[in-house]
């Protein structure tokens, strides 16, 4: 199982996904269709980490080094996190949203091919790699969550009705979120003494993950300021999330980071 | 910034604006003071030249840190009820003292640094060196400030609440302070060793000048692990490799098959190290033998069948490719490292001997001294004759790491209370209550 039989995999994760959430959006009979479409959820993400896990021992190092392998991760912990919100608070919009978004990634990945390459470089071999990305994944996932629910505030705003559950919601995301991003950070920080030497150089990558993480440093404490303000946090929300892109991915096309020892994806 | 709007109402909304400046401070306030820092920054640093600042070495930082701890516990000590302090502790002034911060790292993100060619405007604003800046350290100062002044108010007297408030402004403050205060006394010193020379204490900071160092070293070996090279179809004239979907390449191991557009190539052989003679590559030990594969290439279409050998090339012996048809050939790139490694002794000027392994995520720890595998001889590859190893001396290092460990406690603190708080969607009100008594408390 590699790259060749993704598209496969997707197919047919996204059909599981469309029939799934269709089950669960149309307001009829809801107690028998919700198990149904719950479960052809369910098998569509276990799909995805099934790719995964076959991906991991095909290339015999964890699928965690490039762009499109990240993009992965993500494709699976969006629709967990989306899955465990709907069994929590039954957020049904919450759950088409999570998985909609996972798909744009996991698409992407199927337009933009992964080049198939087992080298591990030995900087990345260590055994800090799985637990540090693993833990940023979680954390970007948390935060594109929140992404959407401040999507649905913005609009909720824009017609004036109430925005305090979309808030309330967005706070719990990035509560936890924020935790995973402050552990990814540290792990980071921790395997790069190992590995480089210091713990911290302003490399472009740790500069905007340090901004991204100050992004949501501010959602927090504006937060706990002015809880009853609605748009600014939103707002912070949605700026915070470009920040995270850019600290991901959009680095790739900045003149600022061209030296940057982050880049591992060309090959 | 993206919070200015309607800022003031919020603790005011019932009566009539409160003119600015007049205590109680809010957000106004907050974010003129990071203005009026970021102007003076930006004064400073083209007053001075652009130079930015020097970080302090002991025992001049460590003094400077305990005058501002001392600041600030005196300031809560017997200012707290002042309006200002107060304020240097509220919500208001920490997202200031953020929002300040995360501007001048902004600048950092979107400047090369350090750039060669540096516009002298950038260099006298300081932005070729933001973390040097003057503006950056009045940013520090500030953040510092309402950060250390905060965690007093709010994380003492101890209680059960306050625990998770604690370890993360406590925890950040330690981690902040350690790393730039002791940033002055880290070393940072690489030493060039050369397989075959006897021992070398010459080290070499990040400026070029030569240190002698109290310990000295001697290469014994020098080797890699190289990951079996990849071979690619390449376009014969421009030797680009095609781009194919997905797989890309077949890898040098004995019996792997790849597909290629119309060609089914096979691996028949695969020599780590080898030698071309006229029948052929053999097996040889010598410097700069590259590796080569014997490879057959059946194509679906002709039913034509080749065979031949192709090699990587190295330092001393040119590439070989095979020839498929009039466009195409088949190439093997250089092979990359899995791990590579220096076997070395050393000698300390106490007489202490001993002898480590060296890899990359594998330092070595002597007399105080962190050391790392950095590099070696890129062109020359696994017959590098020298290797490269960085020695570290960090010592607010365990101050540092007493503050991240702090900040890991906080940070799975409020992930349990980030579950805590799932009540249900609704709660916010009764959060809001909970967060105004803390204010009036």
């Amino acid at each position: 199982m590699n790259w060749l039989n993704y598209p496969l995999v997707v197919l047919v994760s996204f059909t599981l996904w469309i029939l799934g959430t269709f089950l669960l959006l149309i307001p009829f009979k809801r107690k028998q269709k919700d198990a149904a479409g719950l479960t052809l959820v369910a098998v569509g993400i276990l799909v995805i980490a099934w790719f995964i896990i076959q991906l991991w021992i095909h290339l015999d190092r964890p699928p965690m080094r490039t762009l499109g392998e990240t993009r992965l991760w993500y494709g699976f912990f969006l629709p967990v996190i989306g899955y465990l919100t709907f069994l929590r608070w039954r957020y049904r919009w919450f759950l088409a949203l999570s998985l909609l978004l996972a798909s744009v990634f996991l698409f992407i990945n199927y337009l933009h091919p992964e080049n198939y390459d087992k080298t591990l470089m030995p900087a990345l071999q260590s055994p800090w790699f799985v637990p540090h990305v693993i833990v940023y994944m979680i954390a970007y996932s948390l935060l594109a969550a929140s992404s959407l629910v401040a999507l649905k505030g913005l609009y909720h705003h824009w017609k004036e009705t109430g925005v305090q559950e979309e808030l309330s919601l967005a706070d719990n995301m990035v509560y936890i979120g924020f935790a995973f991003l402050t552990l990814g950070l540290l792990f980071g920080a921790l395997w790069a003494k190992e590995a480089w030497g210091h713990y911290w150089t302003w490399d472009p990558k740790e500069t905007w993950a340090f901004l991204t993480w100050a992004g949501y440093l501010s959602y927090i404490h504006f937060r706990i300021y002015a809880p009853k303000k609605a748009l600014t946090p939103l707002l912070i929300i949605s700026l915070a999330f470009v920040i995270l892109l850019i600290c991901w991915f959009g680095i790739n096309y900045l003149p600022a980071a061209q030296n940057s020892v982050h880049t591992y994806s060309g090959s | 910034m993206f919070v200015k709007e309607n800022l003031e109402k919020d603790r005011y909304s019932g009566g009539q604006r409160r003119p600015f400046w007049q205590p109680p401070w809010g957000y106004r306030e907050g974010l003129s003071i990071s203005l009026g820092l970021l102007i003076t920054g930006f004064a400073l640093e083209a007053a001075t030249g652009g130079t930015g600042l020097k970080s302090p070495s002991f025992p001049y930082n460590l003094v400077i840190l305990i005058a501002l701890l001392n600041v600030i516990l005196f300031l809560h000590a017997f200012f707290r009820d002042k309006p200002v302090i107060r304020w240097l502790s509220s919500v208001p002034a920490s997202l200031s003292a953020i929002i300040l911060l995360t501007f001048l790292v902004l600048l950092l993100g979107l400047t090369p640094q350090p750039s060669i060619e540096t516009h002298v405007i950038q260099k006298h604003l300081g932005l070729s060196h933001v973390v040097r800046s003057y503006p950056f350290f009045l940013a520090m100062l500030f953040f510092f400030l309402t950060l250390g002044l905060v965690t007093l108010r709010r994380g003492f007297p101890v209680k059960k609440k306050s625990i998770g408030f604690l370890l993360n402004h406590a925890g950040l403050w330690i981690t902040l302070a350690a790393a730039f205060g002791g940033s002055g006394d880290m070393q940072r010193l690489t030493v060039t060793l050369q397989e075959g020379k006897d021992y070398s204490n010459n080290a070499v900071n990040a400026e070029g000048e030569g240190i002698p160092l109290s310990i000295a070293f001697k290469l014994l070996d020098f080797s890699i692990e190289e990951y079996p090279p990849k071979i690619f179809l390449i376009q014969t004239s421009s030797l680009e490799i095609v781009k194919q979907k997905q797989v890309s390449y077949l890898e040098s191991t004995q019996g792997k098959k790849h597909t290629f557009g119309d060609w089914e190539v096979q691996v028949l052989a695969f020599l780590p190290s080898a030698l071309q003679q006229d029948t052929g590559f053999i097996q040889s030990t010598i410097m700069g033998a590259p590796p080569a594969a014997l490879v057959e290439a059946k194509s679906k279409g002709t039913a034509t069948t080749l065979t031949g050998w192709i090699s990587s090339g190295s330092f001393m012996y040119p590439p070989v490719f095979m020839r498929v048809d009039e466009k195409y050939s088949l190439a093997m790139a250089a092979p990359e490292a899995r791990k590579y490694s220096s076997d070395i002794e050393f000698i300390t000027r106490e007489g202490k001997t001993g002898r480590f392994l060296l890899e990359v995520n594998k330092p070595e720890k002597i007399n105080g001294w962190k050391i790392y595998q950095v590099s070696y001889q890129a062109k020359t590859g696994k017959w590098s004759p020298e290797s490269t190893i960085e020695l570290v001396r960090d010592p607010w290092l365990p101050v540092v790491y007493t503050g991240i460990f702090l900040l890991m406690a906080g940070a799975l603190y409020l992930f349990w209370i980030g579950k805590d708080r799932k009540k249900s969607p609704g709660d916010s009100d009764k959060k809001e209550v909970i967060m105004q008594q803390m204010e009036q408390s």
